[in-house]
């Protein structure tokens, strides 16, 4: 029974041989025929006392049945046993088996002329020694092919070796490590050899390196000089591509610097070239590489970079989603005069954006339009990205009512107390009230000291802030707050809150756009935050957030990696697509949270979810395919060991297996009783 | 062809004739074929006899001369003087429908085989005949005559509800047994045809009301080869004919501890009848009816 194992067909089938009795029983008793008899008086008399009885005695002999046939499977079983591959008890005399790879890769000049395959068949040549056991080949190109040679003469093996030429399919060593792992128990006494140039896609690169440990001796068959080369991300700048101005497009690359001739980066938008660079990778192996375009045409754009010499060039392209457009425009209603600037409740707002449009040269990708509640009336506020409320009484009711028309198409709008609102004003004002979907309490602001609490780092918007991230938010202390009463608390979603109860910013969706309400102001006399490292970026991805109708939301991870998607009730097909052009429908049969994995390849996916477009970019950051190579080369030789993933480790095995055999004699015994004993006249199972 | 006895009464071909006067007639001439006794005196016999004085009897008829002799109280019971009152009681419940797999008739027929054969006999030597079907009550009372006419309405009568009858909700002897009782106003003879498929002691209780009547009584307890046997094997799916109950069961499973409780059951009947001084014939509805016909006269001549 050496060859029944946990993952074995036979063990599989055992299993399913447990079904049989209740099938029997099943079967057994269906309905044959139906009797139209004189009178059950008897019968029932006869079956009425025992018959609850004997159905518990026979559900239990049934169960004894199902348990001894799984039990005896299960003592029968055994995982795998260890491969000493790298010698250790293996005498010379051992069968020797050697796995080759023979994917077109293996055609690679090795650097003298010959290629990659004829390297490893002289690899293959110096293993064998006088007097060694039996000899047998696999060869392995995208899955392992049956035995190609088996043969005890080395002379007649080396013969047939020779013609053993390259294929044309594409190989990977996914496909042979669990072939590998799930012939382990064949090979249990042999030596096994696996030869191979272990070239892959770089996004399959860290499925490999999550599996460190195979059972088998690793030969890496390498070049002298490896054509590695792979592009890791694509830099865009952390805003809105502005339509007709020349931005800056950036690609990050790696290599070994072993390519010798120069390497062809370009750059698409859409499927069109917009520039190209050649790279010299021997004199710079790691870098960027950049390009300056004028985008003219306005949009969601999907914007490209791909490498034209690789080993595998039909992988190695990143993809990044951008929106294309007028530069955003801000909105800052100021009724008021201040005497000095930084009265002004925009004051610091205003400065960190200004600060940026300054460093950025001439490069606005907003524009500040400063406008007073009067000179809105006659105002298209539809043209604006977002509107900032800061210190300010409601605007009249005409002009709330245009403004709640023009967010349900997109934009936003946002709410900052200061020191001269009115929260009466603001609970007067029925149109102000159902734009917030709540009041400002009454009173005075509250003199309390808070730290601020982003209601979840997952949120686009506290991203950068994680742990280790950009500032900390955690510091800012907030000493003033007006707090703001929700009335439609399901709508008004808290984003940020002051210590564990007090909201300090609420979203609130209106058709297309939002509402942000802060209940402390962004000034210094309120708060730290302005003064605080955390202030900027959080302006920055404030504003982008908030402008995010136009900005998607992007979410990143790497290639391999399930895409979760929390979906909603009415939701039932999905439409997510992919890199290259690739589309799936998806079915989330009504799951809230559904997981896509046919994410191997890196790329953007892109998915429309309750009117808006969702991204995730799959990219090779988080998985350096380098590290494949130092794990699997020839440090790694010798070790052998189970693999945890195809076949997890039994704790305790022996006590296992001995338990599984008593409870399976016990069981056997209980049949035997039951069937000498007839528990009681009348039950035949 | 010539028959013998024994293949002429043999249900089977009893079953193929529809007219029920030929069917009597053909019963009880093939009775008696081959016998020595004279039938026709199966009804006439004359006794008259003592017995100990009860409590309740009427004065008039205690023997005192045999007082003055022996100092005991006897009633001196006497001889039908007049043509015997005969009463064919069959169990028209729907158990009787019930037939086994390999039975050519229902115990209902073969009721009526019997009932038919016996009203022949009596309306041939001038005694009077009537009859009573039942199930939950008095379906059909027929007072007994002893006209040529009756006896056609009889064996028309019995003809007639020997088709398939739909089950009904069961049999209640005791009440069936007590109404019949008042109905019967003469002693006489009462044959009782029913498969007494009911708890014993309703049975118990039903007899007892017929045979303290004075009547004499006879009990022909008709069952099928599949009651007595329960030759089933498959798990199958019984149904209750009087009922409607269903129950499910492997009868291999239970054939043993039925055939225990059903015989048990068959002694606890015969045994009661028996007390009550009354015959008891337990009939396989496979038997051929000669055989029950001259058990039947055996014992009354025995009993003479």
């Amino acid at each position: 029974m050496s060859g029944l194992y946990f993952a074995s067909g036979w063990f599989l089938a055992a299993l399913a041989a447990a079904v049989l009795p209740l099938a029997m029983l099943f079967t057994k008793e269906a309905v044959r025929s139906k009797i139209r008899f004189s009178s059950l008086y008897f019968l029932q008399a006869m079956t009425r006392p025992a018959a609850r009885l004997l159905e518990w005695k026979r559900w239990l002999l049934l169960a004894a049945r199902v348990l001894f046939l799984i039990l005896a499977a299960l003592a029968f079983a055994r995982p795998f046993k260890r491969l000493d591959a790298g010698g250790g008890s293996l005498s010379p005399r051992s069968p020797l088996v050697f796995i080759l790879d023979t994917s077109a890769s293996m055609g690679y000049d090795a650097g003298d002329g010959r290629a990659l395959l004829d390297l490893a068949k002289e690899k293959i040549r110096l293993k064998l020694h006088a007097g060694q056991g039996p000899l047998t080949l696999y060869t392995a190109a995208d899955k392992v092919q049956p035995v190609v040679i088996r043969e005890k003469s080395a002379a007649v093996f080396l013969k047939k070796l020779a013609g053993v030429t390259v294929s044309d399919a594409a190989g990977s060593a996914l496909g042979i490590q669990p072939w590998l792992a799930e012939h382990a128990q064949e090979f249990n006494g042999s030596k096994v050899t696996w030869l191979s140039d272990f070239s892959t896609a770089p996004q399959d690169a860290h499925r490999i390196a999550a599996v460190r440990e195979v059972p088998a001796e690793i030969i890496a068959v390498r070049p002298a000089q490896f054509s590695n080369f792979y592009l890791k991300k694509i830099i865009l700048p952390p805003r809105p591509l502005i339509l007709g101005r020349e931005e800056e497009i950036q690609a990050v690359y790696a290599s070994r610097g072993e390519i010798r001739a120069p390497v062809a980066v370009a750059f698409f938008d859409g499927e069109s070239k917009i520039g190209e660079t050649v790279l010299d990778v021997r004199a710079q192996p790691s870098g960027t590489v950049k390009i300056r375009h004028r985008f003219e045409v306005p949009g969601l754009r999907k914007l490209s970079v791909q490498a034209e010499q690789d080993s595998l060039p039909a992988d190695n392209r990143l993809e990044e989603l951008s929106w294309v457009g007028d530069p955003l425009r801000l909105l800052f209603i100021q009724d008021r005069e201040f005497r000095y600037p930084f009265e002004s409740p925009y004051f610091y707002l205003s400065q960190v954006l200004e600060s940026s449009e300054a460093s950025t040269g001439s490069q606005a990708w907003f524009r500040i339009i400063r406008k007073s509640s009067a000179q809105l009336e006659e105002d298209d506020l539809a043209g604006y990205d977002m509107v900032f409320m800061a210190d300010t009484a409601p605007p009249p009711p005409k002009t709330l009512t245009r403004l709640r028309t023009s967010l349900k198409s997109g934009g936003s709008l946002v709410v900052i107390p200061g020191r001269h609102t009115d929260p009466g004003a603001y609970a007067a004002s029925l149109p102000m009230q159902q734009l917030l979907g709540g009041r400002f309490q009454e009173g005075e602001p509250q003199e309390e000291i808070h730290t601020l609490r982003p209601s979840s780092y997952e949120h686009p918007l506290f991203q950068i802030f994680k742990p280790r991230g950009r500032g900390r938010l955690e510091h800012v202390q907030v000493r003033r707050v007006l707090p703001f009463l929700s009335e439609t608390p399901a709508q008004n979603k808290v984003l940020l809150w002051l210590g564990e109860r007090t909201p300090c910013l609420i979203e609130r969706k209106i058709g297309e756009g939002q509402v942000f309400i802060w209940t402390t102001a962004l000034q210094t006399d309120w708060n730290d935050f302005p003064r605080d490292a955390a202030f900027v970026p959080f302006v920055f991805e404030f504003v982008k957030y908030a402008s995010r109708g136009r900005v998607l939301q992007t979410l990143r991870g790497v290639p391999g990696e399930a895409i979760v998607i929390n979906a909603a009730a009415e939701e039932k097909i999905l439409e997510m697509n992919g890199p290259g052009g690739a589309r799936w429908t998806l079915t989330p049969n009504l799951e809230r949270q559904f997981q896509f994995e046919e994410s191997g390849r890196a790329g953007i996916y892109s998915w429309r979810q309750a009117g808006r477009t969702f991204q995730k970019i799959l990219s090779m950051d988080a998985a350096e395919s380098v590290l494949v190579y130092p794990d699997l080369n020839t440090k790694a030789a010798g070790r052998a060991a189970l693999i945890p993933s195809v076949n997890p480790p039994v704790p305790q095995r022996h006590f296992f297996y001995t338990l599984c055999w008593l409870a399976a004699l016990a069981m056997a015994s209980l049949e035997t009783l039951a069937a000498a004993f007839q528990f009681r006249e009348g039950m035949r199972l | 062809m010539p028959h013998s006895s024994a293949q002429c009464l043999d249900p089977r071909s009893l079953a193929l004739i529809a007219d029920y006067e030929l069917l009597a007639k053909r019963i009880v001439d093939g009775l008696f074929v081959g016998l020595h006794r004279g039938p026709r005196h199966a009804f006439s016999l004359e006794y008259s006899r003592h017995r100990p004085y009860e409590r309740g009897d009427p004065l008039k008829r205690i023997d005192w001369k045999l007082y003055g002799k022996t100092d005991h109280l006897y009633i001196r019971q006497y001889q039908e003087e007049t043509s015997l009152q005969a009463w064919m009681m069959l169990d028209a419940s729907a158990s009787m429908h019930f037939k086994g797999p390999a039975e050519a008739v229902t115990k209902w027929q073969y009721a009526t085989f019997l009932a038919a054969a016996f009203c022949h006999l009596l309306l041939e030597q001038n005694d009077s005949a009537g009859l009573i079907t039942f199930d939950e009550t008095l379906k059909r009372v027929i007072p007994p005559r002893g006209s040529r006419q009756h006896q056609n309405l009889l064996l028309k009568e019995l003809g007639q509800s020997s088709g398939p009858v739909k089950p009904c909700g069961g049999t209640h002897f005791e009440k069936t047994a007590a109404l019949a009782a008042a109905l019967m106003k003469r002693k006489g003879l009462i044959f009782y045809f029913s498969d007494l498929l009911a708890p014993a002691p309703e049975i118990e209780r039903a007899i007892h009301l017929l045979s303290s009547q004075g009547s004499e009584l006879y009990v022909f307890h008709i069952l099928s080869g599949a009651e007595l046997e329960f030759p089933y094997e498959k798990y199958s799916e019984f149904q209750d004919m009087e009922t409607g109950e269903v129950l499910r069961l492997d009868p291999a499973a239970y054939r043993q501890a039925y055939l225990r409780n059903f015989s048990a059951y068959l002694r606890d009947i015969k045994k009661f009848v028996e007390r009550r001084e009354a015959g008891y014939r337990l009939v396989d509805a496979r038997e051929p009816l000669n055989q029950v016909l001259l058990d039947f006269f055996e014992k009354r001549r025995l009993a003479a």
